[in-house]
């Protein structure tokens, strides 16, 4: 679908879940690697992948009839499954509060949401809303839960976050009507490294509990340690 | 010591520093930003002997005042209507001018434009972020550490003084008219056929909330068939969301990268500058092309932002 004389939208099935997010990070991955001319840059999210282009460059039945080429080699899911992180959390921190309402409407203990939270395999669906935040697909169905009906202001980088079917690590201070969980050392964004993005769509994460003391410890450590496979 | 700098004295509330934006960081959730009139960057650019799409201040309804902690530097403003004086004498439209440490530079509202632009000779000294000095305010990223100018602010400028080259002007160009050209899409299956045909055929006004972001317009509201929340997906600047209240709005150079609502259509990018510079109580009409079309028109403008750049002479002799 044309979105307006610069872009135009791939649409995958229109459901979230892996699978089509894995197509969508196939073709974009595809894309990176031909030699398709004027492409500009390319936005995935959960179905559907955005593509810029430069119409001087290529024509909109030319880029059309490229991607369909591209398609119809067959989507290769299997290269496209991102890199791993571990990442850590001091659950429960500082938000008490939050954690205790998690624990009243998901009927769980705080010690059963730390081990669910903590087992489940997730993973980057879109790196958006604002710079640099991963929204997380794969949160386990016990810890589903509606968002906040107004949003907090003011959350703080590093806070681990969960809200509806989705997880989420606030990368700069924002409002969220999310719920959270706890904090992380990490940081999704880092202003003025060479890499300020930590998070790309289509990466793995699963999170390891630590101590709140432990915070400012792993605080100065590089986010390559986090890291538990090469990258791709 | 302190190099040459622009110094706001009594700066309007929206100024910021804008180019033609940035490129290759939606994917992390980065908007564009940049100018909001592309066309009027680049002729207040061209005017001083800048490239087009060099960063420049972008101030909204009127620019206020300003000096220069310099010997002296060459400015133009553009941006139909906006009075521009130094120390009380006018500065005719569309022509460059000198403005010396201790002068004055005011610049006030238009009758007629949103977005006005303050471009000077050599451009301003302060380092790219992201591959761009696009203030995006919201992020805290790019321009004067990622904000508006306040009053006091120091911008520090590339050249100590203007060089003795005669000053510059062009002829008002060709403005084009007529209703806004959309491409349909990505969502306008969402809607019945009545409601795109409303959108087409109805007159939208341009209302007060109108920011970097979005533009919130004023007219029959559009109903969608199909519910309202789709799976949150890439937008751009131009697209017209419509929410669940109907009411459309379009999206600007700092609207975010991903959106959760149905997209009837897109603006193309050569009226988007146009729309941009529509001021609260202005009627819009929209008008659906096809990509080639809109390519078509892409093109004509590519094209008139060249003839900016080569039309832009020096002053006759009679005039200076």
């Amino acid at each position: 679908m044309p979105v307006g004389d610069c872009a135009l939208s791939v649409e995958f099935d229109n459901v979230i879940d892996r699978q089509v997010s894995a197509l969508v990070r196939a073709l974009d991955l595809a894309i990176a690697a031909s030699d398709i001319p004027g492409i500009v840059e390319t936005v995935p999210s959960f179905r559907a992948l955005l593509i810029v282009y430069e119409p001087e460059d290529i024509g909109f039945d030319s880029l059309i009839e490229q991607l369909l080429r591209l398609i119809s080699l067959g989507l290769n899911t299997r290269v496209s499954s991102g890199r791993s992180w571990i990442v850590p959390v001091a659950y429960g921190f500082p938000d008490e509060e939050d954690f205790r309402e998690i624990a009243a409407v998901t009927k769980l203990t705080t010690d059963e949401i730390v081990a669910i939270h903590s087992s489940a395999v997730f993973q980057v669906y879109v790196v958006g809303f604002v710079p640099g935040l991963p929204v997380l697909g794969g949160l386990p169905d016990a810890l589903h839960l509606s968002r906040r009906p107004a949003p907090r202001p003011d959350l703080p980088a590093g806070r681990v976050m969960i809200g509806g079917m989705q997880g989420i690590i606030v990368p700069m201070p924002m409002p969220s009507g999310y719920y959270s969980v706890g904090q992380t050392p990490l940081r999704p964004y880092q202003r003025g490294a060479a890499n300020p993005f930590l998070f790309r769509p289509g990466d793995r994460i699963r999170f390891q509990p630590i101590l709140p003391a432990e915070l400012d410890v792993l605080a100065g450590t590089s986010s390559d340690r986090f890291l538990t496979t090469g990258d791709e | 010591m302190q190099g040459p700098a622009l110094r706001a004295i009594a700066p309007t509330p929206h100024v910021t520093l804008q180019d033609g934006g940035r490129r290759g960081w939606r994917r992390f959730g980065l908007a564009g930003a940049g100018a909001m009139d592309r066309m009027a960057l680049a002729l207040a650019n061209s005017l001083v002997g800048n490239r087009a799409s060099e960063a420049a201040l972008e101030f909204a309804y009127a620019g206020g005042e300003w000096a220069v902690d310099a010997a002296s530097c060459r400015i133009a403003v553009a941006g139909a209507g906006f009075v521009t004086t130094i120390d009380g004498v006018a500065v005719p439209p569309l022509t460059s001018a000198i403005l010396r440490g201790g002068q004055r530079l005011r610049i006030g509202g238009s009758p007629q434009r949103v977005w006005g632009y303050l471009a000077v000779a050599g451009g301003f000294a302060i380092p790219p972020e992201f591959g761009s000095r696009s203030t995006h305010v919201r992020t805290r990223i790019g321009g004067l550490r990622g904000r508006t100018i306040q009053a006091g602010a120091i911008l520090p400028l590339v050249a100590y003084r203007a060089n003795d080259e005669p000053e510059r002007a062009m002829s008002m160009p060709h403005e084009e008219e007529g209703p806004c050209r959309i491409v349909l899409g990505p969502q306008d299956d969402f809607f019945g056929a009545d409601s795109i045909s409303l959108l087409l055929n109805s007159e939208y006004q341009i209302t007060w909330q109108q920011d970097r972001m979005a533009y919130r317009l004023d007219g029959p509201n559009l109903r969608h068939c199909r519910g309202y929340n789709i799976i949150s997906d890439g937008v751009m600047p131009g697209c017209i969301q419509v929410p669940g209240t109907g009411t459309p709005i379009l999206l600007m150079r700092d609207a975010g990268t991903v959106g959760g609502y149905p997209k009837i259509a897109t603006v193309i990018e050569p009226d988007l500058g146009r729309v941009a510079q529509m001021r609260p109580g202005s009627v819009v009409q929209f008008q659906a092309v096809s990509v080639a079309e809109a390519h078509a028109i892409r093109r004509r403008y590519l094209a008139r932002l060249q003839l900016i750049a080569d039309e832009t002479g020096p002053l006759p002799s009679a005039l200076t």
